[in-house]
């Protein structure tokens, strides 16, 4: 989108970790966007920033100096999970714009708090799931309301990885020192904690800072689906799974299994959800992918592929008389052949068609995102889409560990 | 292969039964001459509810619960004996499932899409693990079946033939240092090698990520040998294959499957006593 020499967007980083300096990288790469500021609670990350970005960014150990000023349009959120509602709500009264990085919320409950900041701001609010903008989705979304699969009955969907990193192991610095990093920051409104820098670095895998996969890695799979078939949530939620393999003192289930019944609307008929994770894979590739049912075809993703395959349906239906006496087969046959008369062989046609997408999702995303605060459009994922995604993603994580399946009300945004 | 650590710990098996067919989604033929002179219509009720004459309830009785067990007795039940057969597993804690009749209206009161998700528990045989089952007669594509038996090593997939991918686990964990300053981050690598040496680059030095495939010989019939079995036990009065208890600890969980989607609950078994808990 064309902007003018004077209007730029000036961007401030709350929380410089891996998924936060990835943002800083895509936000900046858009024209006409500027990093200003950064704020983390290790002193080590704000130093890595002004080596990148230049000593004159701004840095600060409390959030709520970003939001104090004033030369800062739009934050870019990536803390741990257990921040994000509160940052995101404050930031919106603050009048800056938002890119809050998946899952919007931590807990079912904070949804609503968010949504209703957003609409009091009037600003952007931009949910950080960039598969909703790669054009893998945006071509399977536009293949379904075509038909091109015929009626939807099933889509599983599945995010397998199998390397330490990959199941959150990642990296803490050799010797961190506590004057470096501000725990009680960290810890927010977490339950108290003595300082442990694994808990920090490797959050994601202890529930009270994080998600587990499901906030992780399930929230991508509920926001493509929703991209794709026009849904707004389903209305049961089942999940199970467990610590297989990265026994490391997390409490975050390793391989988690979600089925969830998603009722007919205007955009689909009734369907099943089936989701997996599964961080010990036994294979040596990450695969990340959907496979959308339908009765007249299949739509299959990986990250930057598409395939579809259509198959039409019999024209006739077959029979089943081989138990029947010789004469019954007979009479059988004759009338079978009135109502489906022997033609010729005709082959049904089944076609399989391939698309590659080239463009990076997150910078698609991010390109929206700045698209969308120069007025170019409402927020391609706003706080209602995020909610409607993050919601039944929680409610994966609550059914695991409390054992019970949770109904959902996917129109009011309220348990069922 | 499973038991001699072939894939390494077992964590998830899924399985799967596809059709996209009018026979598949067994709407079997009916014979002209079907009538009550022919057929012997009580007899087919038996302790059935009380039901008019109606063949099509007789000859497509799958589709039927007052008669038939619909997905699950008839397709689940072989994902569950195939499974339990493999792994020695005796059967789940937890049985949740779910699914509808989306294609199929043809006045049939059972699903033809159905999933379920079970709780296998530790046990001598084998460690906790997941259970995913997937039945849909409207697939979109044709028919197919099969199981993966996914370990930390490697996947057993069963559907033509066996197929064993092995993939031995990394030998370094590798890092993600890129948003610590430079000093940190040579600060890390040093330790980091001194962990784990840098090994060169050598043909020698990669790691196997083997795949063989195992098929049955040509024309093999299961159905062949699994009444041969049958035969050979009645002969010998050797134990059969498939006995009550196994028999049942596959039906158990089965049914459970029926249950937990038509009552919309979670239901929990007991795999040693074969009972359903309260």
């Amino acid at each position: 989108m064309p902007y003018a020499p004077n209007d730029q967007v000036q961007i401030a980083l709350i929380g410089a970790g891996g998924m936060g300096q990835g943002d800083a990288r895509n936000a900046t790469a858009q024209p006409g966007t500027k990093l200003t500021a950064a704020c983390d609670i290790y002193q080590s990350r704000l130093e890595h920033m002004r080596e990148v970005y230049g000593a004159n960014t701004w840095i600060t150990r409390d959030y709520r100096e970003i939001l104090a000023r004033k030369d800062i349009d739009a934050v870019l959120i990536a803390t741990p999970d257990h921040w994000h509602a509160r940052i995101t709500k404050e930031a919106l009264a603050a009048g800056k714009h938002v890119y809050c990085q998946k899952p919007m919320v931590q807990k079912v409950e904070e949804g609503p708090g968010v949504i209703a900041a957003e609409k009091a701001s009037g600003k952007i609010l931009q949910v950080g799931s960039q598969y909703v903008s790669s054009h893998v989705f945006v071509k399977a979304r536009e293949l379904f309301r075509q038909g091109a699969i015929g009626e939807l009955n099933l889509v599983e969907a599945w995010l397998d990885r199998n390397s330490a990193l990959g199941a959150w192991q990642y990296s803490l610095p050799a010797n961190p020192n506590p004057q470096d990093i501000d725990w009680d920051r960290f810890l927010g409104h977490a339950p108290k904690h003595p300082f442990d820098p694994i808990r920090l670095f490797r959050w994601r895998n202890y529930g009270d800072y994080g998600t587990g996969v499901a906030g992780d890695l399930f929230i991508h799979l509920l926001s493509g689906l929703h991209t794709v078939t026009g849904s707004i949530g389903p209305t049961k939620v089942f999940a199970s799974g467990g610590v297989r393999f990265w026994k490391d003192g997390r409490d975050a289930p390793d391989v988690m299994l979600a089925i969830l019944d998603y009722p007919k609307s205007n955009a689909h008929p009734a369907f099943t959800l089936s989701l997996r994770v599964n961080l010990a894979s036994g294979v040596g590739q990450e695969s990340f992918g959907f496979r959308f049912y339908g009765s007249e075809g299949i739509i299959t993703t990986s990250y930057s592929t598409l395939r579809l395959e259509k198959h039409p349906r019999e024209t006739e239906p077959g029979y089943t008389i081989q138990t029947f006496a010789q004469k019954d087969q007979q009479a059988f046959l004759s009338e079978y052949r009135k109502q489906y008369p022997a033609g010729p062989v005709a082959l049904r046609p089944e076609q399989e068609f391939r698309f590659s997408p080239q463009a990076d999702a997150h910078q698609l995303h991010h390109q929206a995102f700045a698209n969308s605060i120069r007025g170019g459009g409402p927020s391609v994922e706003d706080g209602t889409f995020g909610y409607r995604a993050a919601a039944p993603a929680l409610l994966c994580n609550q059914s695991a560990t409390e054992g019970i399946a949770f109904g959902w009300d996917p129109v009011n945004l309220r348990r069922a | 292969m499973l038991k001699a650590g072939a894939i390494g710990e077992l964590n998830l098996v899924e399985a799967w039964w596809d059709r996209n067919s009018a026979i598949g989604a067994w709407q079997y033929s009916i014979p002209p001459d079907a009538n009550p002179e022919t057929i012997s219509w009580e007899r087919f009720l038996g302790a059935a509810p009380r039901h008019a004459f109606d063949p099509i309830r007789l000859f497509r009785w799958r589709n039927y619960q007052d008669y038939g067990t619909g997905v699950a007795g008839d397709l689940f039940v072989h994902l569950f004996s195939g499974m339990h057969f493999v792994t020695g597993a005796i059967g789940p804690e937890r049985v949740f499932a779910t699914g509808g009749l989306r294609f199929w209206k043809d006045g049939r009161d059972v699903p033809d899409v159905m999933l379920g998700l079970y709780d296998y528990a530790k046990s001598d045989a084998h460690p906790a693990f997941n259970l995913s089952l997937r039945v849909n007669f409207v697939n979109g594509a044709g028919e197919t079946s099969g199981f993966r038996f996914v370990g930390s090593e490697g996947i057993i997939t069963i559907g033509n033939g066996v197929t064993v991918t092995k993939q031995p686990r990394e030998t370094e964990p590798g890092y993600t240092i890129d948003t610590f300053p430079k000093a940190t981050q040579e600060d890390f690598l040093k330790k980091y090698r001194e962990q784990y040496p840098q090994q060169e680059a050598k043909a020698d030095s990669m790691r196997a990520n083997g795949e063989a495939r195992y098929l049955p010989p040509p024309r093999y019939n299961d159905h062949l040998d699994h009444h041969a079995n049958f035969f050979a036990s009645l002969r010998s009065r050797q134990p059969v294959v498939e006995d009550a208890l196994f028999g049942i600890r596959a039906a158990g969980p089965a049914l459970l499957s029926n249950m937990s989607v038509f009552e919309k609950r979670q239901i929990f078994w007991d795999p040693t006593h074969a009972k359903v808990k309260a």
